[in-house]
């Protein structure tokens, strides 16, 4: 009983939204020029500071910085801030009913509650810190090609063979996303009359069983593929000159400054 | 059930990260002898196979829709070393290409959906399997997400930076994934069972589930 | 010029795991600097054979030989027999289609500015310039097929095994990649192609294996596609221009365009 109409506009969502960000990630700005290693790297520093502050001043410095290097990328903020803008809304949500739950002196009263100012406090820091993490993650999805992404978790040292996982799931994810709407599309169209409840999810579960032993199939040919040109147990690449260049120090010292100011808010 | 960033505090994620990496490391060291070649392939592909059936929508009393997981069905279809490794495959790419679920967070997001859920369900399986299947698919896809969902809980739980408490935090993702879990449940036991019962041959299964 | 045996197969079996025979009772061989095609209707065996043929699979019964040899080092085979799956999407799976052309060069070992060199030319004549930086998966199936086409072209491999490698691509495409194929059979390339669809065998094979499940015939390209009953009996279309050829009586029946207007020109004066 799976919800075809449903299910096709997650998967074309998904589509959607990867072409999108796929698409400038082949521009030439200022993010996609940086090399993919410092970019990974510096990103993910960022993020543990987010994480590691209270500072409502830095959260926000923070979410500038990020919609500022989306602008030096070339990357529409119409386009960037839609993808991730649920999550912040979701995050403010769930942590609201703090304004009143936060112990602290009163801002005002809201139909015989208290709001609190540490709430008010709270609430945006967290807010703010999701928001500002989240866009610092999307810099990386819409200024990297996958294939880039994946040498450079293999230049960090990440075991290839597991690398070499990823980059499967990313190569079949769209080949078998469009294998499933055919299935699906394929039982409507036989399926004529309402059959039950029961007979319904049991469809359901030969339709997901049904796919996932195709994908059992489908990974014996791929072997037998990578057997026909020479594979022995993990891809291996020739070297690829990624130099540092001058975009890669210019980021390294925003960085470097986005630190210091981290580390002032600290004091 | 993919926590973003900024819901952790620092240390529980490098916690989750260590626990992460040490079960990762040992379920490659478990696959090692056939982790050469085409383990590789299978992983990853059934990975994808899994990712995409995913994003299957099933609609629940309500009005809203539920999403399976599938980390019960990777561990018995592939093993629990195997399913392990493809899901951390899916949550990596969902992470860094899908922007589904925190980096700070991915070692949290492996734990709960890649180790507790895979080794979790096909313990299950194996254990209970021999009293009735059906059964034991059913509790493996249910229960396995059920304790990932708390384990879930009590890492948002015991965040300072969340300001809920861990009674809370696990209450709720209890509650909620143990609904949501009987979803999952069912379709660990249609799928698996029809794996298992139509096509036993096409699919190399682990010698224990071929029993 | 005497010519080496390349592939040797006696007596083949191939029983796939749940049971099913993919062939039975066939008998194969291939000689250095020949163009073969196997033909046969959808589920006759062609692939079956040729992943036999090109060492991936191990036959339930029979045995291959490759370049004379009682055993051969798995790289050596790798190195010397290329062998292009019916599905690109299986043949391509990598990130980006450099990289499917990258893969079995970089797994080879060969050296980078050589790689350089075959993947400027193959680009250039399959037309894969646009593409190399794309995902496979964003690809129509015509140019996936040229995509892996090229993926097993970049090993520069002796003997080309190439299951259906035209079902998808345009007729410019098609007759291009003929030409191309042609080319580097006179440069010394042995060249092994599928086919359940016979238009273009005449352009690429001089022999013909006819499998159905078994081995039906083996003969000449012109013995085989002439014979329509042949054809017809084991579920094959016969090629328009040979019925026409026959219908008409002309003593030696066309096999390609070219061909027919050469014979129709002398028999009608026109
Ligand atoms: N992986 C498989 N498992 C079981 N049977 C298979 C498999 N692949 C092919 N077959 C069967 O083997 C026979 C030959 O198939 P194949 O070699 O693919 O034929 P062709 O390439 O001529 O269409 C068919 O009957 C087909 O159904
Ligand atoms: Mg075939």
């Amino acid at each position: 009983m799976v919800e075809l109409a449903g299910t096709i506009k997650v998967i074309s969502k998904l589509l959607r939204d990867f072409l999108v960000a796929e698409e400038y990630a082949y521009r030439e700005g200022f993010l996609q020029g940086v090399d993919q290693k410092v970019k990974l790297m510096a990103i993910l520093l960022l993020i543990v500071l987010a994480v590691s502050t209270q500072n409502i001043f830095f959260l926000l410095l923070l979410f500038l910085f990020s919609l500022t290097m989306v602008l030096l990328s070339k990357v529409s903020l119409r386009m960037y801030l839609p993808r991730f803008g649920f999550i912040p809304i979701f995050a403010l949500i769930i942590v609201l009913p703090w304004i009143f739950l936060m112990p602290g002196q009163p801002a005002l009263t809201f139909i015989g509650l208290n709001v609190t100012k540490p709430g008010i406090m709270y609430v945006i820091t967290f807010t703010l810190r999701v928001t500002a993490c989240v866009s610092c993650v999307s810099l990386l999805l819409f200024t990297t090609r996958v294939s880039d992404l994946l040498h450079t978790l293999k230049s960090l040292k990440i075991p290839s063979p597991l690398v070499d996982m990823f980059g499967l799931v990313y190569r079949y994810l769209f080949t078998f996303l469009s294998e499933l709407e055919r299935m699906l599309l394929g039982r409507e169209c036989r399926v004529v009359s309402d059959q039950g409840l029961l007979k319904n999810w049991r469809d359901g579960g030969n339709v997901v069983g049904n796919f996932l032993s195709r994908t059992f199939y489908r990974s014996e040919n791929v072997y037998k593929a990578m057997r026909a040109r020479g594979y022995d147990g993990s891809f291996k690449t020739y070297p690829r000159n990624d130099k540092i260049g001058k975009k890669s120090i210019v980021f390294m010292a925003l960085v470097g400054i986005m630190v210091g100011i981290w580390l002032v808010t600290r004091l | 059930m993919h926590i973003p960033d900024g819901f952790l505090d620092l240390w529980i994620c490098a916690v989750m990260y260590l626990i992460s990496a040490m079960v990762i490391g040992y379920s490659a060291k478990k696959l090692k002898d056939k982790l050469d070649a085409p383990q590789v392939s299978l992983i990853g592909i059934v990975g994808a196979g899994i990712f995409a059936a995913q994003m299957l929508n099933w609609p629940i009393p309500g009005g809203t829709s539920a999403h399976f997981v599938g980390g019960a069905i990777a561990g018995i279809l592939l093993g629990p070393y195997a399913g392990c490794l493809s899901m951390v495959s899916v949550l990596t790419i969902q992470c860094l290409v899908f922007g589904d679920g925190g980096i700070t967070a991915l070692g949290a997001n492996i734990f709960n959906m890649a180790i507790v859920d895979v080794f979790v369900g096909y313990g299950i399986f194996k254990a209970l399997r021999r009293y009735n299947q059906d059964v034991s698919l059913f509790l493996a896809g249910w229960i396995g997400i059920w304790l990932g969902a708390l384990a879930a809980g009590v890492e948002i739980g015991v965040s300072s930076i969340f300001a809920y408490g861990l009674m809370t935090t696990v209450l709720v993702m209890g509650i909620w994934h143990g609904a949501l879990g009987f979803i999952e449940g069912i379709i660990t036991m249609l799928a698996v069972r029809y794996v298992l019962i139509k096509q036993p041959d096409f699919v190399p299964l682990p010698k224990e589930v071929r029993g | 010029m005497a010519r080496d045996k390349v592939i040797e197969a006696k007596n083949l079996k191939y029983r796939y795991p749940d049971g099913t025979v993919g062939i039975e009772k066939v008998d194969f061989e291939l000689w250095s600097g020949e163009k073969v095609a196997i033909i046969g209707p959808n589920g006759s065996g062609k692939s079956t054979l040729l992943e036999i043929l090109g060492g991936l699979i191990e036959p339930t019964e029979g045995y291959v030989k490759f370049f004379g040899k009682e055993s051969i080092d798995k790289y050596e085979l790798r190195r010397r027999v290329g062998i292009m799956l019916q599905n690109p999407d299986d043949v391509l799976f990598n990130p980006t289609v450099r990289e499917d052309l990258e893969f079995g060069p970089a797994q080879l070992q060969m050296e980078k500015e050589e790689f350089n060199k075959i993947l400027e030319g193959i680009s250039q004549l399959l037309d894969l310039k646009l593409y190399l930086n794309k995902p496979p998966f964003r690809l129509s199936k015509g140019e996936k097929q040229k995509a892996a086409l090229g993926s097993v072209l970049a090993l520069k491999p002796e003997v080309l095994l190439l299951d259906e490698p035209f079902s998808a691509v345009d007729i410019g495409a098609k007759q291009s990649m003929i030409k191309y194929l042609n080319r580097l059979n006179e440069d010394g390339v042995t060249i092994v192609v599928t086919a359940h669809d016979l238009t273009t065998v005449p352009l690429l094979a001089d022999r013909v294996y006819l499998l159905n499940k078994r081995l039906i015939a083996e003969g000449s390209t012109r013995d085989t596609l002439t014979n329509a009953e042949l054809l017809k009996n084991n579920g094959l279309e016969v090629p328009p221009l040979v019925e026409l050829g026959l219908r008409l009586g002309i003593n030696l029946v066309p096999l390609t365009v070219d061909e027919a207007v050469r014979r129709l020109r002398e028999r009608f004066c026109l």
